[in-house]
């Protein structure tokens, strides 16, 4: 079976490296994106099978760009996880209403991160680790 | 005035339940209000407020004759000015900016409950009726304009129609002068809006030295020898309680704000602070230090927060064993106590005899300086509870939490 792909958004690319080493080493492969509207040309190009999508993010931010993704035909049953720091309780219920489905608060630990991404993969294999992050 | 008036002042009252003592305290805390710089600013905007209704066409007679006869009085408190209204009737207006937090809140109150009719009051400068209209900023109470008559049933459909125009136009006026003397307010970042950014800019560097800890202590990167794991352990837990105080500060205000909610439900106390202690467990046993619960009849399941109340009573543990010498045991006795028809749960925190805390904890200034503190004690207000400092003389006491006791069903 192929490797899962994850794609990241995260305006970040620090924290994009740190996802990327988390998840490859679960066998994910990770390609990211740095703001909403590269993450549109990313959803274009590349077919994820999940989204990490940060919750602030400069220009377009994670909840317009959730609802824009949820506008692609590719994407509307796609799982997508938000990141927000902790504290952001409203923002997290306005990103589940504009279509996420799930979130992870920051700071986080590396396996939770890693159990939350493999819970919509539940019964379906994933290889072992594969190089980590490509940028699209 | 003393903070339980003010108290009093801001729950809200209906007009009609409205005593004329309560009236009157109302009405003397917007007069006390004010220093001389801020009665020039209100002055100034009064006057240019004046130019321009007086520019008003339907009124144009009466305010060109009104600002004819402006009498301008600077006191400590307010810019006031006389006008003539259409009947012929002389009443002072007076304009009152930068309310105190707390006035704001009871005019906020009022308005909220709105008292439509002018209050009679007998005033030393032989004014008898006076009505008050709240100044906005947005949705913000920031100042008031009121206007004083002489004789009881003078005011008429005009005067408190011209009231709500003034009003209106103050607080454009005011809002500008603001801006226009502090650039920075200018750009519109609420306190909700800080702390959002605030949040979200200190725990994202902090999310990246949790993550990379994490990275190196499972050995991504090759394994670590035990010293060096020992020092990213060190980073990882300094970054984490950092962040929490984040997380915590933010809910705080969030919850002072309303837009967070505390969850209550019944809880055992005792319960609640054994999970606290046991989250400080690493700490105790570094300092090699303890902490005793004793139980005194058998207190009642209280509805709390449990979650937040634990967290308060972890950072104030925290806080104590930090001061409190290494090798000691702190003794924590769970009790009711009955006060004014009131039942209290009050846990007191003791030393063991002979020990005492280390620096100047007991001084006000110094608790002030902790941020933990800072954020326990206002969690604890926020559940209706109270910490209390004790003299430390007094049996080797040092402090008291209160909880009021809510019998959960």
């Amino acid at each position: 079976m192929m490797n899962k792909k994850i794609l990241v958004i995260d305006d970040e690319p620090e924290l994009i490296h740190l996802l990327s080493i988390f998840l490859s080493t679960a066998g994910f492969e990770v390609i990211s994106a740095h703001d909403g509207p590269q993450a549109l040309q990313a959803l274009e190009r590349t077919s994820p099978d999940l989204i990490i999508c940060d919750m602030v993010m400069p220009g377009m931010d994670g909840i317009a760009t959730v609802q824009a993704i949820r506008q692609h035909p590719r994407a509307t049953t796609l799982p997508i996880i938000m990141l927000s720091a902790r504290g952001q309780t409203q923002d997290i219920e306005q990103a589940l209403d504009a279509g996420a489905n799930d979130y992870i608060t920051k700071p986080f630990r590396g396996a939770d991160v890693v159990a939350t991404v493999k819970k919509y993969f539940m019964g379906e294999p994933v290889n072992a680790a594969v190089p980590a992050e490509k940028v699209v | 005035m003393l903070p339980s008036q003010l108290k009093k002042l801001s729950r809200p009252l209906s007009a009609q339940k409205l005593s004329a003592e309560n009236r009157l305290l109302r009405f003397q805390l917007a007069t006390s209000q004010g220093d001389l710089n801020e009665a020039k600013l209100l002055l100034a905007a009064v006057l240019r407020l004046v130019e321009q209704l007086a520019t008003c066409p339907p009124n144009q007679p009466i305010l060109q004759r009104a600002l004819q006869s402006i009498t301008q009085e600077v006191s400590a408190q307010a810019a006031a000015l006389h006008i003539w209204s259409p009947q012929e009737h002389c009443f002072r207006l007076s304009a009152y900016h930068n309310l105190s937090e707390a006035l704001q809140q009871a005019w906020e109150q009022l308005f909220v409950d709105p008292l439509h009719e002018p209050i009679v009051l007998p005033l030393s400068n032989g004014f008898q009726e006076v009505h008050p209209v709240p100044i906005y900023a947005g949705s913000e109470i920031i100042g008031l304009l009121t206007a004083c008559w002489e004789q009881v049933g003078q005011s008429g459909r005009y005067e408190q129609e011209f009231l709500k125009q003034a009003a209106m136009l103050l607080s454009l006026l005011i809002r500008g002068e603001e801006q226009r003397m502090f650039p920075a307010a200018s750009n519109d970042l609420t306190p909700d809006a800080f702390v959002s950014m605030l949040s979200h800019d200190l725990q994202a560097p902090l999310s990246l030295i949790i993550g990379y800890a994490e990275v190196l202590l499972e050995g991504y990167f090759g394994p670590l020898a035990e010293e060096q794991a020992e020092q990213i352990r060190t980073i990882q837990a300094s970054a984490q309680r950092a962040a929490d105080l984040i997380t915590q500060l933010s809910d705080i205000f969030k919850l002072s704000q309303g837009q967070h909610t505390l969850e209550l439900a019944p809880y055992a106390i005792d319960q609640l602070l054994q999970e606290a202690i046991e989250k400080l467990q690493s700490f105790l046993k570094d300092r090699q230090q303890h902490i005793e619960i004793s139980v005194e009849g058998t207190p009642p399941p209280i509805a709390i927060d449990g979650e937040r109340i634990k967290e308060a009573l972890t950072l104030l543990l925290h806080y104590i064993a930090r001061r409190a010498p290494t090798q000691s045991t702190l003794h924590v006795k769970i009790s009711v106590a009955s006060r004014q028809d009131e039942e209290k749960l009050v846990l007191t925190i003791a030393l063991e005899p002979q020990a005492t805390l280390q620096g100047p904890y007991q001084k006000t200034e110094q608790r002030s300086k902790s941020l933990s503190l800072f954020i326990a004690q206002t969690m604890i207000q926020l559940h209706g509870g109270q910490v209390i400092w004790l003299d430390p003389q007094h049996d080797g006491e040092l402090v008291r939490v209160e909880l009021p006791i809510t019998h959960a069903s």
